[in-house]
């Protein structure tokens, strides 16, 4: 479905993430890629805040673009269903060696080809971070990559008239900001659970043609992975189960007090 | 040519430099000194003299200071690495230093690790190893960036002992112009801050009594609070009791409100979502107390009592108080 010649290109970048809900992963041997995936959790929320947008005004064209190997289409899909109008998947041999600039400038790459058929993207979302790579980077380097403002920790988002207002999440309490277009979003988790897809359109998304990017320019990243081992704290924890709470506590207070604790 | 390792120094409310800044300075002071190089504190605004005061203290060598405060971060940092040629660059991670120093390092080139739990020396000692939780906190990474300069992090509040000079030779104070860049292009039309009453320092505090769900509502917290006093501690909260109005955005801790090291952090309540565990896994002693057996938290803590809050927490203050009297 291409956008009319009025419409607002809105972009949501989305990342194919592992399921890590799905029970607990025995070895961490197993590499990332064969786990169940799903659309990370805060890029659904950028969707849902594009949604709310389109909402208020239905004149907002949404795009959801992802990078993965090809067929790696899943998160897309998923968002087709929910509230994206098309979808494109920018194509890489080898995701997994890329850190996030690398992946911030592919980005890049994907959305000037998408401008060239679809005309100019006004609004880039994304996620604040992916529950993989945590490192919040890709969307405060991606408007870098752009040359364009950028907001973070959105809580909520809307237009006013040519610049977006975002509602952003500060360490004490929240502040609201404003861009001119076309500009950067990140999103975190708001109020409000983002919509679903319904059956039918979860089965049109699972029928769709999805295009794909061949991207050209593969840079090497820069930062690169020399170890991984599972993050523990040690030994287990001490565990104080007794009758009564009076009880648990006074064995707790023992415990941490022969700890030198308190 | 020395090796020089900058921290970046975040200014508080107070307009003094903020104490995670200091503590990154202080864990800073041993690796250049494996190094033979020279730590440098940067800020983009501070008064001159008290600064390279605390800075000194913390082990600070020089103090680079902005002439004027920059409206552009981005191009003010990137010009001054640029000119100055540091060998890495390390700012503790905030909310702030989380946006802006990738994209200073996206100018600079050169690869960023973000929100660190801890970095050391390469054996070879030629570049910085960067340790960073991934896979929602379940496994560590760590990261290189061999073949640019400078590396930059951000490093989550740590535990470490804070060890402060005193015979600190007097720091060298340079100021610098910061690159004019481009001018604000987010605009600022409102900050609401949630003004709480007892002056929380999060960041600083030794001991943390946080509260979650299970406190059940705002007056949930009061035993809470006398924990909290009993242990010279401050009471901090999960994401779930600030949105639903419990307790001020203050007390948060986690991936959106604050990241804390205390020495003890007591959980109540608090079932242990990967958000709110990212904000509170460098405490050095996690207690979680929490009613359902299978809480997430205690796959985390130190010392996991199996109860109902309001029942333990009284008792514990009572404790507290009667083995101090």
């Amino acid at each position: 479905m291409k956008p009319s010649g009025t419409d607002r290109n809105l972009i949501v970048c989305m990342k194919q993430v592992p399921d890590l809900s799905i029970g607990r992963r025995e070895k961490t041997e197993q590499p990332p890629q064969r786990l169940p995936v799903r659309l990370n959790l805060l890029d659904a929320y950028a969707l849902e805040a594009a949604a709310r947008l389109r909402d208020a005004d239905k004149n907002i064209h949404i795009t959801a673009l992802s990078l993965g190997r090809s067929g790696e289409d899943e998160a897309l899909r998923q968002a087709l269903a929910i509230a994206a109008d098309d979808a494109v998947l920018a194509v890489v041999p080898d995701p997994d060696v890329l850190d996030a600039l690398a992946v911030s400038r592919l980005l890049a790459q994907a959305i000037r080809l998408i401008e060239k058929k679809a005309g100019p993207a006004e609004l880039i979302f994304c996620g604040q971070q992916s529950i993989d790579g945590q490192s919040a980077q890709v969307g405060p380097q991606l408007a870098q990559c752009l040359n364009l403002p950028f907001a973070g920790r959105g809580l909520e988002a809307s237009l006013c008239g040519d610049a977006l207002r975002v509602r952003q999440g500060n360490e004490d309490g929240t502040g609201l900001v404003e861009m001119d277009l076309p500009c950067v979003a990140a999103f975190d988790k708001f109020p409000g659970e983002p919509r679903l897809p319904t059956v039918r359109s979860s089965m049109e998304a699972s029928r769709a043609v999805i295009p794909m990017l061949e991207l050209s320019e593969i840079p090497a990243p820069l930062l690169t992975v020399r170890e991984t081992r599972p993050a523990s704290r040690g030994m287990q924890g001490v565990r104080i189960c007794k009758q009564t709470g009076e009880d648990s506590a006074k064995q707790l207070f023992q415990l941490l007090n022969a700890a030198g604790v308190l | 040519m020395k090796k020089d390792i900058w921290v970046f120094m975040e200014t508080g409310k107070s307009g003094r430099f903020r104490e995670l800044s200091l503590s990154l300075l202080n864990d800073c002071r041993a690796l250049v000194n494996s190094l033979s190089g020279t730590l440098t504190a940067v800020a983009f605004s501070g008064d001159a003299e008290k600064e390279a005061a605390a800075a000194g203290i913390c082990g600070a060598d020089r103090l680079l200071l902005a002439d004027a405060v920059p409206a552009d971060p981005v191009a003010a940092l990137a010009d001054l690495a640029e000119k100055e040629k540091p060998w890495a660059i390390l700012a503790a991670s905030t909310v702030f230093t989380k946006e802006w120093l990738p994209q200073a390092a996206a100018r600079l080139n050169t690869g960023f690790a973000s929100d660190c739990t801890g970095f050391a020396l390469d054996a070879q000692k030629d570049c910085l190893v960067w340790t960073r939780p991934v896979l929602g906190e379940s496994v560590l990474c760590d990261v290189v960036c061999i073949d640019r300069r400078p590396q930059i992090g951000t490093v989550r509040p740590g535990g470490g002992q804070k060890r402060r000079r005193d015979d600190a030779a007097p720091v060298q104070v340079i100021r610098f112009t910061p690159a004019a860049g481009s001018s604000a292009r987010v605009r600022v039309l409102q900050l609401l801050q949630e003004l709480s009453s007892d002056g929380i320092d999060l960041e600083s505090a030794e001991v943390i009594v946080s509260g979650g769900k299970g406190v059940g509502g705002p007056e949930g917290f009061a035993p809470l609070r006398e924990l909290a006093a009993a242990l010279g501690g401050i009471v901090g909260a999960s994401r779930t009791t600030v949105d639903r109005g419990w307790i001020s955005k203050a007390h948060q801790v986690g991936q959106t409100g604050h990241t804390v090291a205390p020495r003890l952090y007591i959980a109540c309540g608090i079932s242990g979502a990967i958000q709110h565990l990212t904000g509170m896994l460098g405490s050095s002693t996690i207690v979680a107390i929490n009613i359902d057996s299978d809480a997430r938290i205690f796959r985390y803590a130190d010392y996991c009592v199996v109860g109902d809050l309001f029942e333990v927490i009284p008792a514990l203050t009572r404790e507290i108080l009667f083995h101090r009297g």
